[in-house]
C-alpha cells in the first residue's frame, strides 16, 4: 500500500501545485458536466421548477468558482 | 464533529442501497446526493475532514463513492487504506472518482484487485450510477470506466 501510496502522490513541489491547481479546476468542472445533463433530464421530466432551480443555481456556483480558479492561474502565470 | 448526513429518498421496490459519498467539497457531495436520491439510494455524505471510520462502520454502507484527490493532501489516500485494512469494511465496494487520469490508469490493475472500481472525471452520471449498479450485483467483478 504505502509503495502504491508513493506511486500515486505528486513528489516535487511543481508537481503538487499543478496537482492542486488542477483538483481546483476539476472540482468546479465535474459540478457542471453533472449538473447540466441532471438539468436536461429535470427539464425532460417536465413540472420541476425546484429541481430545475436548485440546478441553476449549483451551475452559477461551478461557473463562479470556475472563473475565479481560472483568474488565480492566470495571476499566478503572470508573477512567475 | 459534523455528522454524516443521511437522507432516504421514496421507493416503490422496498430495500434501497445505502451508498456513503465521500468528498472535500459541498458542491460536488450536493450533485452525488441529488443524483444518486434521483437513482432509487439511500444516501449519506461524509467529509474528508471527518475521516471517521467508526462514522463509516455505523453507517454501515452497501457501497461508498470516493473521490481521490491528486494533490498535496493525503485524505483520500489515507482513508482508502484505512477502509482496506478494517475488517469490517473491507468488503464494502469502493467507486474511485478520481480526475487524476495519468495516474490512477497506471494503477489499474492493482487498485481492481483491492476491489476498486474506478470512475474517471469529469464522468457522465450515467457512468456513475452503472459502475453504482454494478458493483452491487455480486458476480460483477471491479470495473474502470472512463470517458
Amino acid at each position: 500500500m504505502d509503495e502504491l501510496r508513493s506511486r500515486l502522490e505528486p513528489r516535487t513541489p511543481e508537481q503538487q501545485a499543478h496537482a492542486a491547481r488542477m483538483h481546483e479546476l476539476r472540482s468546479p468542472l465535474t459540478v457542471l458536466v453533472g449538473r447540466v445533463q441532471l438539468l436536461r433530464r429535470h427539464l425532460r421530466g417536465g413540472n420541476d421548477s425546484a429541481r430545475v432551480q436548485n440546478d441553476l443555481e449549483a451551475i452559477e456556483a461551478a461557473l463562479a468558482r470556475l472563473t475565479a480558479a481560472v483568474e488565480r492561474l492566470d495571476s499566478s502565470q503572470r508573477s512567475d | 464533529m459534523p455528522r454524516p448526513s443521511t437522507e432516504r429518498s421514496s421507493s416503490p421496490n422496498g430495500y434501497q442501497p445505502h451508498i456513503l459519498a465521500i468528498n472535500n467539497d459541498p458542491a460536488v457531495l450536493s450533485l452525488f446526493r441529488d443524483l444518486l436520491q434521483e437513482a432509487g439510494y439511500q444516501v449519506s455524505t461524509q467529509n474528508y475532514i471527518d475521516r471517521d471510520l467508526d462514522q463509516i462502520k455505523a453507517l454501515k454502507p452497501d457501497l461508498i463513492v470516493l473521490d481521490y484527490m491528486w494533490a498535496t493532501e493525503d485524505a483520500s489516500w489515507s482513508l482508502l487504506q484505512m477502509l482496506r485494512m478494517d475488517p469490517s469494511t473491507v468488503a464494502i465496494p469502493i467507486v474511485l472518482c478520481t480526475g487524476a487520469v495519468h495516474e490512477v490508469k497506471a494503477l489499474e490493475e492493482h487498485l481492481v484487485s483491492m476491489g476498486v472500481t474506478v470512475v474517471l472525471k469529469p464522468f457522465n452520471i450515467d457512468q456513475l450510477v452503472d459502475a453504482i449498479r454494478e458493483r452491487l450485483t455480486p458476480e460483477h467483478p471491479p470495473i474502470v470506466a472512463s470517458t
